[in-house]
């Protein structure tokens, strides 16, 4: 077969082969490139910083294990950051998933660094410095409820503990104690948040979503309506690198470049290719 | 927002009067619709299908009882109808329980309206999964075993469309797909032969039914766009020159 | 704000709603075949007033202890309680769904034949998945955690993240496909990507970071670019097609809310 023809139609297979060792190679190779840091990673970044002592932020991980890959490594930069504010300025936060994997995946992240911090005396307690509500249905009417009477409609936490009772709980009865909402979301439910808390509110809400669904989240965080965002597992990267930390995503970020570079590398060659059977096949013509 | 506020007021009401002005007034007149390439080819992908003999997939997303499914459902009907005259099997695979007895019931009419009842199998409208990636599983499976010749993706999709578009180009189906989800567009575009942008999925049902009500809800639809494009031109134009006008135009619309 | 202590079910307004609705229904399955689409354009009509009527009504202020602020209309406080009714209706519907799929399956694995294994499995995994998740919420003892934690989330879970990853290996055979210089929009198609992927990478990055960020050329640093591409000419597209589409909608919803949409099963 001729060449340029075989390298503008190499099988799927070959390039899924080429994918494989592209993305898992990488794994075993633990250094970080220095990545440019996004204005609307760092617009969160300082969103978070400047949280006044004692706030309550509502926490939502609406995602599944589908998309754990990147709101996965969102989670944890972001849960990590809350920490390390409860550790300078007492900061709170909630866990309220729409996603009934979303409670667990966080939950269990949450145990892990409170584990991993607790190490180095920051005294993080579940109850105390945080807490999961859970999952709840109904998106809508739920935070319809919710923002005018926090307590009774989030009634219990995943251990069937009151929500009331709880000291983490303490002075937050309405919408208006909340501090900030960040949302790390695969879907635009994220919306939900911005028509009934954020607007009439006026919180302050971060957004964690995928990759892919960035594009359409840029009209929010142009419109003010979100303070800042991390656009997929890029957006981890960038916020570990602000963070000094070396967890999964920057782990993951090596895998990510160098399949990106493997993309655009076929991309590139299938068009020289093509480019170059055509002029071939121009002069074929022309000196026929 | 909960309730109204004085933009919403103003402009809904007045959006919504154009559309149903422009509906009442289309029974009167023949209304001129510009070609959709992607719809067009719905009966050259039906054709397609019927020649090869093999069945049509008509997925119409993952929403619930919303407007772009029942959206998506008026155009697999209006699939549905067309094959239903060359005895060419379409399934629908549903993803949300709600929506069920709905597409059912759409379907077993579409065929009883083209006078084929017996064509209907209740088996090609099956519940698969309301998990997402579990739901894009099941289709994708279908794709590969039943060889679909022909696949239509209408509706809301999120990051599993290009399961679906993929599948679908790798068994060489003709593949239109129409989304309201602006994410997933381009997804479609690399893998799919048409595909159908932004509001034409709304124009969608007009354009193959060419009924006059919905002809006239899409010019309607346009006069509101005309409404929107000179709101923002004016709220520019305000917002650029109100330094040059003075401190007064400018607490005027703070 | 003092918290309220969890209200147990009334036993008898489920009774009372439970007879209630089996008298509506009765009576619906009663009503001859021709009244049927206008008495659903009425029910729908109704619906569509409501949520109309509460949205638009002029509100007045309705403070309570805990929000002085709060506004609302004579419907606001029905809001509430109709959101629940319509999930309790909604969440019958999750059964129709399991019905079907049994129907469908059940009918394949009597038949027999190629492909009834995989009936079989689903089968299988519905009722262990069923048993253990009743099980670990009944007893939650060591077990039948660990079960849960085995089927959940290394099983589930993990499946869901699988299928995910597909997307990956797709999205490179489509771009390899799709991304060729066949026409001036599918160029420029392919050099917005390739910006986009390249700025969004740390060797991509790389490849401009050498421009001193003090000179006038700081803003051919590709990761500029890419931000650029993203808020500016994709973010005005994306909300252009926000609006045709919102605009659409708003067009859909009035036809159906006052009976003036053709096709499918609204046809007479």
């Amino acid at each position: 077969m001729n060449v340029l023809r075989l390298l503008q139609e190499v099988d799927r297979r070959v390039l899924y082969v080429f994918l494989l060792l592209a993305v898992t190679l990488p794994f075993f190779v633990k250094f970080r490139v220095p990545v440019a840091i996004s204005p609307p990673t760092k617009a969160l970044y300082d969103a978070i910083e400047e949280l006044p002592e004692n706030s309550f932020v509502l926490f939502g991980p609406d995602y599944s294990a589908g998309t754990r890959g990147e709101n996965g490594a969102q989670t944890e930069v972001l849960l990590r950051h809350l920490m390390l504010m409860w550790h300078k300025k007492k900061i709170r936060f909630g866990i309220l998933a729409f996603d009934p994997q979303g409670k667990t995946l966080a939950q269990n992240i949450s145990l892990r660094l409170q584990e991993e911090y607790n190490k180095q005396g920051y005294g993080i307690k579940e109850g105390v410095s945080w807490v999961n509500f859970g999952y709840r249905v109904d998106q809508q009417n739920f935070v319809r409820a919710l923002v005018k009477d926090v307590p009774n409609t989030l009634a219990k936490d995943i251990h069937d503990q009151p929500v009331g009772a709880l000291e983490v709980m303490k002075g937050i009865h309405s919408a208006k104690d909340v501090a900030m909402i960040l949302n790390v979301n695969p879907t635009n439910s994220y919306t939900i948040y911005i028509q009934f808390m954020q607007g009439p509110y006026k919180i302050p809400m971060g957004l964690a979503p995928t990759a892919v669904m960035a594009p359409e989240a840029f009209n929010y965080l142009d419109s003010g309506q979100i303070v800042g965002m991390l656009q997929g597992l890029q957006g981890a990267v960038e916020y570990e690198q602000m963070l000094d930390t070396f967890g999964r995503a920057t782990r993951a970020s090596n895998s990510l470049s160098v399949a990106h570079l493997l993309l655009i590398g076929f991309i590139i060659l299938g068009n020289i290719a093509m480019v170059l059977e055509r002029s071939k096949q121009r002069k074929a013509g022309g000196a026929a | 927002m909960e309730h109204a506020n004085m933009t919403v007021w103003i402009l809904v009401p007045l959006m919504s009067l154009a559309i149903l002005v422009m509906i009442l007034t289309a029974r009167k007149k023949q209304l001129f619709i510009r070609r959709i390439q992607g719809l067009s080819a719905i009966d050259e992908a039906i054709g397609r299908a019927t020649e090869m003999g093999r069945p049509m997939l008509c997925c119409i997303g993952l929403g619930g009882l919303d407007v772009p499914t029942l959206q998506a459902l008026a155009i697999t009907s209006y699939i549905i109808k067309s094959s239903a005259r060359f005895n060419t099997r379409a399934i629908v695979p549903v993803a949300d329980p709600q929506i069920y007895p709905v597409v059912e019931e759409a379907v077993r009419e579409s065929y009883v309206s083209e006078g084929r009842p017996e064509q209907y199998n209740p088996d090609d409208v099956r519940f698969l999964s309301n998990r997402q990636f579990a739901f894009a599983a099941a289709t994708a499976g279908i794709v590969y075993r039943e060889k679909v010749a022909a696949s239509f993706l209408f509706g809301l999709f999120y990051a599993e469309a290009l399961i679906f578009a993929e599948t679908g180009q790798q068994v060489g189906a003709i593949q239109v797909a129409g989304t309201p989800s602006t994410t997933q567009i381009p997804f479609f575009i690399a893998a799919c032969d048409y595909v159908i942008i932004g509001d034409e999925f709304y124009a969608a049902s007009a354009y193959l039914s060419r009924e006059p009500t919905l002809l006239g809800s899409m010019v309607g639809q346009d006069i509101a766009k005309g409404i929107l494009i000179a709101v923002i031109v004016f709220g520019a134009a305000l917002a650029s020159f109100a330094p040059v006008l003075g401190k007064s135009f400018g607490t005027l619309f703070k | 704000m003092p918290v309220k202590a969890p209200v147990g079910p009334n036993i008898g307004m489920i009774l009372l709603f439970a007879v209630a609705s089996v008298v509506v229904l009765g009576l619906l399955m009663l009503v001859p075949l021709r009244f049927r689409r206008p008495i659903i354009r009425a029910i729908t009509f109704l619906g569509g007033l409501y949520a109309t009527v509460e949205f638009f009504f002029p509100t007045h202020p309705m403070p309570t202890a805990d929000d002085p602020k709060a506004v609302g209309n004579f419907l606001t406080f029905t809001v509430q309680p109709f959101g629940n009714f319509t999930n309790a209706i909604l969440g019958w519907t999750v059964g129709l769904g399991v019905i079907n799929l049994c129907q469908v399956h059940g009918k394949r694995l009597m038949k027999g034949g190629a492909g009834s294994f995989n009936s079989l499995a689903f089968f299988l995994s519905l009722v262990i998945m069923t048993c253990i998740g009743i099980l670990q919420k009944a007893h939650p003892n060591a077990i039948n955690k660990n079960l849960y934690e085995i089927l959940f989330i290394g099983g589930l879970s993990n499946l869901d993240a699988t299928m995910f990853s597909i997307v990956a290996f797709y999205i490179v055979s489509a771009a390899y496909r799709a991304f060729r210089i066949r026409s001036v929009e599918a160029t420029l198609l392919l050099t917005t990507a390739i910006i986009v992927m390249l700025g969004q990478i740390a060797f991509g990055q790389m490849l401009t970071s050498w421009i001193p960020k003090e000179s006038f050329f700081h803003f051919l640093h590709i990761d500029l670019i890419r931000s650029w591409i993203l808020t500016i000419p994709n973010a005005a597209a994306t909300r252009a097609i926000a609006f045709g589409l919102g605009i659409g909608g708003l067009a859909v919803a009035l036809r159906i809310w006052l009976g003036l949409e053709r096709g499918s099963y609204f046809d007479s």
